[in-house]
């Protein structure tokens, strides 16, 4: 016993210390972002597209991470002064500025099973029918487990 | 005699392993405000770029009086897209500021804090969105 209390005294040693993780229990490695695509599905909304208040916008997106997932936000903006976004790839047709009244503002976190390297996001999102019509910032922000976000902005128009 | 050398060497590899991580602490928040606007007189826009190598895990706005004396306003930020992350690219929120008395020239102040209790703080002067402001600008 004695000869084997130095050795195990060794072991216990290097695992409290030689984790090559950080704090937060993550990977440090990780320098890939996560990916929202329309990969193998018919991704919605996209830029440019026109939806009537009090329907539904039905959200579709794939998102991938090359260790692990971790969640997804979702955020809806009035667009009346036509600024724009980092992401924002496609120019549509704006209706003139103007200031709002009532704009939609729609905000919520959603969860992603955990360990999930893939996942099919498939969301109702109801557009309230007593909002501005005009034109609306659609942005998506994915965050996989490592803290890494990525951001998609799409540019849509409320009748 | 073996005993003792065993214990030496346990010693100094847990006082070099343990030194290595406590190297690994990572470098404080940024925080770049793009933009600080009352807007329709009852909304402040805020449009930043964060970034926290050691992930954030709290942020708040803040207001005070342009002489520093008075807190008119504050609200932590929570939700996914902000809390637990390397980096916000493009943080952009509108605060509900009706009744708080806010004017232009008060003084936003911007505070992350990451897991490792580094604090980091940005202030911009408030300014007011005018009628004719109502131009394309990017919030990158």
């Amino acid at each position: 016993m004695k000869q084997k209390l130095p050795i195990l005294m060794l072991l216990c040693a290097l695992c409290a210390c030689s984790s090559s993780e950080d704090s937060t229990g993550d990977n440090p490695k990780d320098m890939t972002d996560p990916v929202i695509s329309g990969e193998g599905i018919t991704a919605n909304p996209i830029d440019c597209q026109v939806y009537r208040r009090g329907e539904l916008i039905p959200f579709n997106y794939v998102f991938t991470d090359n260790v692990e997932l971790g969640a997804f936000n979702i955020e809806i903006h009035d667009n009346f002064d036509h600024h724009t976004h980092g992401t924002t790839s496609v120019d549509c047709e704006l209706e003139p500025d103007k200031s709002p009244v009532a704009p939609w503002r729609y905000n919520r976190d959603f969860e992603i099973p955990q360990g999930s390297k893939s996942y099919t996001a498939r969301i109702d999102i109801p557009i309230p029918a007593d909002v501005d019509a005009g034109d609306y910032h659609f942005m998506v922000r994915l965050t996989d487990h490592s803290g890494r976000q990525t951001l998609h902005a799409v540019a849509i128009k409320l009748q | 005699m073996s005993f003792a050398l065993a214990l030496l060497c346990v010693c100094s590899l847990s006082f070099i392993s343990c030194k290595g991580n406590e190297e690994e602490k990572p470098a404080a928040p940024t925080i770049v405000i793009a933009e600080a606007n009352i807007e329709e007189e009852s909304e402040l826009c805020v449009e930043a770029n964060v970034k926290a190598p050691g992930k954030t895990a709290a942020v708040s706005v803040s207001v005070r009086s342009a002489d520093g004396s008075a807190l008119k306003f504050t609200e932590k930020v929570t939700g996914v897209a902000y809390i637990g992350v390397l980096e916000v690219p493009e943080f952009h929120k509108h605060f509900d500021i009706a009744d708080k008395g806010l004017t232009e020239g008060d003084i936003l102040e911007f505070t992350v804090t990451d897991a490792f209790g580094q604090t980091t703080t940005a202030k911009k002067s408030i300014t007011k969105e005018e009628e004719d402001e109502h131009e394309h600008h990017n919030h990158e």
